[in-house]
């Protein structure tokens, strides 16, 4: 598809250096779906959805600042949504959720609701001001932070805040996390014995969003998560590149 | 079902195109798990690049055409960590901006490929790609460097944006090259009507997809009477139909490219499909190739150099 045009209808500031923009336009997402956000002039980025009318963007690059810095009535470009989603479960899910990964985990943990899950769902972030969507989502889950400061919630990595969450209540019949690779890796890691059972979102670089140009391809299955993923069962990320590396626009190893 | 091009042996002969995720070892070995007979792995040049700024493809609304400009990224020396661990045959695509400089690129990859793919055809970077390949000398030279260096078979991929693709074609010969693909992507532009900007990052780009099949089936088929050596043929292969287009017009294999959106298993399909008609029709491989030649109607002094 060619990109849409949508225009800016409110932005909102989630913490420091966080805004989610809402647009014009509704798009039938389903959590975990992305869209190739093109800001004009500069560049075309993968960003999930946050709300099917809203991204929520951290300024981590050129693009990424060059989105934050729109305001009500500017216009951008999108293509998508493309990908492949979350399975949405309707009996128990343990959602775990950290920077940017919030906006799949924030769809993710409603739709479950809506489903009649039970949803529990941790949000970790380093310090209090980058906490996003806790209001948001305790109207439908129970809803706990973690700061690796202590500034809000269970203080360290919200991994640990996971382990007294099993403690409890039992280990969870699912488990769906987003954010930083080293955090679902640990999160994967805690449920080794049935990796089938945790669902991942992965972030790549991207190029074509559809499943051409390669750019997103992860080892060692070689499967372009662009369009099978981003979201993958831990049972399909074994022996490859999950959690140790990920490659850059000119293919270059990058670890984590 | 095996067939050979330029002395290389491909269990098929539908091979996976340059620049369609071919990044990796392992998203190369997953073409050749899903059918395909050989890959051909992105454009690898004498120094790393991250290409052009996005947009840097889209599939049309239509379908029935793709507008890349990834803008030539590659991770240059370092994809010798991932083409050594290629299950299959394998052709290395190269590109540079001098004869030296396809030379020593291939000269690196030497110990890993089946044969070399020169991209002297590439729309929009600058310097390489088709400001190579759109001159016969500066063709015939890049070929000849190459040719030197290494012992691989040495494929040249045309460009379609040229008056007289044979010319070309002639001049990739003359400097040695063992066989010629057909064609890279067509020079083109999309413009955003809402935003009023090219859709592209980098404006210019190139186009794929069904769109090009019949320029470069167009390309295949000259191609077949001007030259000696073996075709391959590129541009808009989705289906089994499609490949044989260009076996009909002169090609001994093809390669798929856009195609694999709708899943890389296309790649076997298509393998099969191909098959499937040869023994339908009691044809040979060698039957097959060039076969529309024969049933072309010549005018006088037409069409005789073959």
């Amino acid at each position: 598809m060619r990109p849409i045009t949508l225009e800016v209808t409110d932005r909102v500031k989630e913490g420091d250096g966080i805004a989610t923009l809402r647009f014009d336009r509704s798009f039938d997402v389903s959590p975990g779906e992305f869209g190739m956000f093109w800001v004009h002039g500069v560049d075309e980025i993968p960003m999930s959805f946050a709300y099917d009318d809203g991204v929520t963007v951290r300024g981590v690059g050129e693009a990424t600042d060059a989105m934050l810095s729109l305001s009500e009535g500017d216009t951008f470009g999108v293509r998508g949504p493309f990908g492949t989603p979350f399975d949405v479960p309707d009996d128990d899910v343990v959602i775990v959720g950290g920077g940017t990964g919030m906006a799949p985990v924030a769809l993710l943990t409603e739709a479950a609701s809506a489903n009649g899950a039970d949803v529990t769902t941790l949000i970790g972030a380093g310090t209090a001001d980058e906490l996003v969507f806790e209001e948001r989502l305790s109207r439908v889950a129970d809803v706990r932070v973690a700061t690796e400061d202590g500034t809000a919630g269970y203080e360290g990595l919200v991994t640990g805040l996971l382990d007294d969450v099993t403690d409890e209540k039992g280990a969870p019949s699912n488990v769906g996390s987003c954010g930083p690779e080293p955090m679902m890796s640990a999160v994967l890691d805690r449920f080794d014995d049935r990796p089938g059972d945790v669902q991942l979102c992965l972030e790549r670089y991207m190029k074509c969003g559809v499943g051409i140009c390669g750019s997103c391809c992860i080892d060692d299955t070689g499967s372009p998560v662009c369009s099978d993923g981003p979201v993958y069962r831990g049972d399909e990320l074994t022996n490859g590149e999950f959690g140790v590396y990920h490659r850059d626009g000119a293919a270059r190893k990058k670890y984590f | 079902m095996s067939v050979e091009v330029s002395g290389i042996g491909f269990d098929d002969p539908v091979l996976l195109a340059s620049g369609i995720l071919g990044s990796t070892g392992a998203s190369l070995n997953r073409a050749l798990r899903s059918g395909a007979g050989g890959v051909v792995t992105k454009s690898i040049g004498p120094r790393e690049r991250t290409g052009h700024p996005g947009p840097n493809v889209f599939v049309d609304d239509s379908e029935e055409y793709a507008l890349n400009a990834v803008g030539l990224s590659n991770p240059s020396d370092a994809f010798t960590d991932e083409v050594e661990k290629v299950e299959g045959p394998t052709v290395v695509s190269v590109f540079g901006g001098t004869a030296d400089e396809f030379a020593d690129v291939a000269g690196t990859f030497a110990p890993y490929a089946d044969a070399f793919e020169l991209n002297v055809s590439c729309p929009h970077a600058e310097g390489y790609g088709v400001d190579i390949g759109a001159d016969a000398e500066l063709t015939r030279d890049v070929t000849a460097a190459v040719d030197e260096a290494v012992d691989a078979p040495v494929w040249v991929k045309m460009t379609p944006d040229v008056t007289d693709v044979t010319e070309i074609g002639v001049a990739a010969q003359e400097g040695g090259a063992d066989a010629v693909v057909a064609t890279n992507t067509l020079s083109a532009m999309a413009i955003d009507v809402e935003s009023g900007r090219p859709i592209l990052g980098n404006a210019h780009g190139g186009m794929s997809g069904s769109a090009l099949k019949p320029v470069a089936v167009r390309c295949v088929y000259d191609l077949y009477d001007a030259l000696d050596i073996p075709i391959v043929g590129v541009g808009g292969v989705s289906s089994a139909e499609d490949a044989l287009e260009y076996m009909l017009a002169g090609a001994r294999a093809v390669e798929v490219g856009t195609a694999v959106w709708d899943g890389v298993e296309v790649l076997g399909e298509i393998a099969d499909g191909i098959e499937t008609y040869k023994k339908d029709n009691d044809l040979s491989h060698d039957e097959l190739v060039g076969r529309a030649h024969e049933l072309t109607p010549k005018e006088d002094g037409d069409g005789g150099e073959g």
